[in-house]
This record gives C-alpha cells, sequence and structure tokens, in this order.
C-alpha cells in the first residue's frame, strides 16, 4: 500500500439538507449565488432562477477577523480556560442529521458567501441564524492522501517468489535431518570428477593435436624431403602446429560454450528439490 | 443582550472560516514540504551516485568529540498583534563566519561541492522555512479552536 502527495488541499464539507433548505426558503434575497453552490443546489433537486447571477470562486473577498473586538469580548465573558473541548466535540456527534446521499461538496469560498448572505438575512429578516449553527452538523472532508494498491499480479509473483525461496531455505536446513533429500547431483564427487574430466579431455587433445601438428613439420617433413635446415625446419613445424592449433581452438571454444549452455539449462530444468517434492509439504508461513 | 449575540455568533461565523482557511493553508504547505523533501532527497543521492557513496555519508556528520561551533539559524519569538495566537517565530539566518565559530556545513562533506549537492542543500533550507510556516500554522490553527471552544461554551451560557 503506497500513499500518494495530495492532489487538492482544499477543505470540503457535504451540506446537509437543512441548510440547502434554507437557503431554498430565502432565495428571494439571493441576487448572486457562487458558482459551485449552485451546482449543489441544483444536483439536489433545487431550483434557481436564472436572474441569480453566478459567481466565480475568486470573487468572494476574505472578511478579517476584528481581532480586537475578539478580545474584548473574552475579556468580558471571562469564560474559565480550563474547559474540556473533547466533550464539546463529543455532543457534536450525536446530534448529527442526516446528510444529503449525494457527493456535492461545498468549498471554502462558498462558505464565505453564505456568511456573508447570512449576514444580511439577519439584517433585513430578523432572522436569528449563524452559520456556525448551520455548518456543525456538517461532514468536513479533510484533504487525504489517496492509497494505491499494489498490482495483483505484482502480488502474486512476489508471492510466489517468496515461497520458493523459503522452500528453498526449508531445504537446506533439513538437509542433515533426512537423508533423502541429501541428494543433490552437484554435491557429490562423482558429478564433480565427471564435469571435470571432461573439460580436461579436451584440453589434453587440443595440446596433443598442437604438439603432433609441430612434430610433422619439424620431423616429418625432414624424413619425407630430407636435407632441410634447421631454421626452416623450426619454422614449418610452428606453422603446422599453428595451424592445427587454431582449428582446434576454434572447435574446442565451441565444445566449451555448448557444454557450458547445457549446463545452465540442466540446472534451470532439474531442480534436485522436485524429486523429494511429491513427498514433502512444502515449506509455508 | 441581543447585539451581544449578535457580536459572538459573527466573530464565531468568523473564526470557523479562518480556522477551515488554516487547515486549507497547512495541507498546502505540508504538501509543498514533501515535495520539497522528494527532491532534495533525490539530489542527495544523485551526489551519491555520483561520488560515490563514501563521499557523502552520515560518518562526516561532526561527533561529540568535534569542534564546537554555533547553530547557523535560530529561531525568534515574535510578538505579533495581527496573529491570533498573538506570537509568531520565525528564523534567523547566521552568514558563516570561521572566527565566530559559524561553520559551513557543506565543508564536511566536501570543500568543492558538486552542483546537485547545492540543489539538495538549497532544497533543504528551503524546506525548513515551510516547516516553520506549517508550524505557525498550526500554532494559529490551536488558537483559533480554543476561541470557538470558549466563545462556544459561553454561547450556550446565554
Amino acid at each position: 500500500m503506497t500513499k500518494i502527495s495530495i492532489a487538492d488541499t482544499r477543505v470540503r464539507m457535504r451540506p446537509t439538507l437543512r441548510l440547502l433548505q434554507l437557503i431554498e426558503e430565502h432565495k428571494d434575497t439571493i441576487t448572486e449565488i457562487p458558482e459551485n453552490l449552485a451546482k449543489v443546489l441544483k444536483t439536489n433537486g433545487f431550483h434557481i432562477e436564472n436572474s441569480i447571477e453566478l459567481l466565480g470562486s475568486d470573487s468572494i473577498n476574505r472578511e478579517h477577523i476584528d481581532l480586537k473586538l475578539l478580545r474584548r469580548v473574552e475579556e468580558l465573558l471571562d469564560v474559565p480556560k480550563t474547559n474540556s473541548p473533547k466533550a464539546n466535540h463529543d455532543s457534536e456527534g450525536t446530534k448529527e442529521t442526516k446528510p444529503i446521499a449525494t457527493e456535492n461538496f461545498l468549498y471554502l469560498s462558498d462558505l464565505r458567501w453564505l456568511k456573508w448572505w447570512l449576514t444580511q438575512l439577519r439584517e433585513k429578516k430578523g432572522l436569528d441564524i449563524f452559520l456556525h449553527d448551520l455548518i456543525d452538523t456538517c461532514h468536513l472532508h479533510l484533504p487525504m492522501n489517496e492509497v494505491i494498491e499494489r498490482n495483483p499480479e505484482l502480488e502474486a509473483r512476489c508471492q510466489r517468489l517468496r515461497e520458493q525461496q523459503q522452500n528453498k531455505e526449508y531445504l537446506d536446513m533439513t538437509k542433515n535431518v533426512d537423508s533423502t533429500l541429501k541428494y543433490v547431483p552437484e554435491d557429490t564427487l562423482a558429478y564433480q570428477v565427471k564435469a571435470m574430466n571432461s573439460q580436461m579431455i579436451a584440453v589434453l587433445q587440443f595440446i596433443f593435436s598442437v604438439a603432433a601438428g609441430f612434430v610433422f613439420g619439424f620431423l616429418g617433413l625432414e624424413l619425407i624431403f630430407g636435407g632441410i635446415e634447421f631454421g626452416l625446419r623450426l619454422v614449418l613445424g610452428i606453422f603446422c602446429a599453428l595451424v592445427i592449433g587454431v582449428a582446434e581452438m576454434y572447435f574446442l571454444l565451441k565444445k566449451l560454450n555448448e557444454e557450458e549452455k547445457a549446463i545452465s539449462s540442466l540446472k534451470k530444468s532439474t531442480e534436485p528439490v522436485k524429486k523429494n517434492e511429491k513427498m514433502l509439504k512444502p515449506h509455508s508461513e | 443582550m441581543p447585539s451581544k449575540k449578535e457580536e459572538i455568533g459573527n466573530l464565531l461565523d468568523l473564526l470557523y472560516l479562518e480556522m477551515l482557511d488554516l487547515i486549507e493553508q497547512y495541507a498546502t504547505s505540508r504538501v509543498n514540504i514533501e515535495k520539497l523533501m522528494n527532491s532534495g532527497q533525490l539530489m542527495l543521492a544523485k551526489t551519491r551516485y555520483l561520488k560515490g557513496s563514501q563521499t557523502i555519508s552520515s560518518a562526516q556528520i561532526p561527533t561529540e568529540n568535534s569542534n564546537t561551533f554555533n547553530a547557523l539559524c535560530v529561531l525568534e519569538e515574535q510578538k505579533n498583534d495581527t496573529k491570533i495566537s498573538s506570537v509568531e517565530y520565525s528564523l534567523m539566518r547566521r552568514n558563516v563566519d570561521k572566527d565566530k565559530e559559524f561553520v559551513e556545513p557543506m565543508h564536511w562533506f566536501t570543500l568543492l561541492p558538486p552542483s546537485s549537492l547545492r540543489t539538495a542543500s538549497d532544497h533543504f533550507k528551503k524546506c525548513l522555512e515551510l516547516v516553520l510556516e506549517s508550524a505557525n500554522v498550526q500554532r494559529e490553527l490551536l488558537a483559533v479552536m480554543d476561541h470557538i471552544d470558549r466563545l462556544k461554551q459561553h454561547c450556550k451560557a446565554l
């Protein structure tokens, strides 16, 4: 499970039905409405007049807190600081009303507009509704990391490899205990001597044929023609040996290469463990 | 006291909006920190890849037995009345000065740092500022929540 970084850092809030109904009730005072809020209203079956102007999310100004007022009010109230905020939050959960079903969210700019609108409503109609009462019962969706699930194919392969590895480890561990497990062809002396022998024979063959080639050039030609100078005999011998050596080298390399291929494919195909697998229950965690 | 109730309600509304705004800011700065950290680490890894892992390693960081030196960055607490928590922390950077024991940390690793290492250190320096910013936002957030709680309690009593 891997988390990816947050793409959308906006705080979202799912509005309650009560909030939407309130807007519906007092929509005669609305002259302009944020675009997103209008969309939310429409998808929940509320009608919006076409004459109402739609606002972009950038056009809503941020109101600043009157800090002096805040401090003065708090001084006046003089609430003891040692309150229990935990209890407060718990009570919020219990009076939660049923949220609307559709996945529509209000963003911060919509809430700012709502605040402004409610202020107007209070002035004009004398209603006693505040935003904090309304959003108390709304669900707040904080920005969250998206979680990517691991690819199941990869997971399956990893699992298989892990099992294989564990099986092998287990067999290695229990090799001493059960003599039937002991048979591994690569471990026996005979196998190794055999492999060494075949290679040694190939090398020895090479040396012999080169030596024979030299002897033919050095002695054979002298015996046939006679009276050849020593230096020329040497050159002829070396030349013959060289020709045979190159040809022999070609075949030797070819053979060794084939052998190597055969060994590596042998290793792949015959896993010694497999022979005993029928009797054994594979080790698993 | 209708006017008082109105005032408190208004303040609560504003505080709630401020809280949400701060949450957004906090999330944004966290995401930025994550991005910067990632690219910084990547740059560090690149340097290690180019120069070999022995050149940049934790073994070069000064131990208890090394010479003493002063910190290049210091946190300062400042009074700021425009903030809700009325306190703001800011970062003070000092210039490198060997005589006053302000050492350039890059020189522990190599005297001629490659460009990727420089970029990495720039990223990490920026990251430090962002961490501070997010800590400030967090303080504000806590202060706002505290205010909300207090005002709410009074609202109930009213």
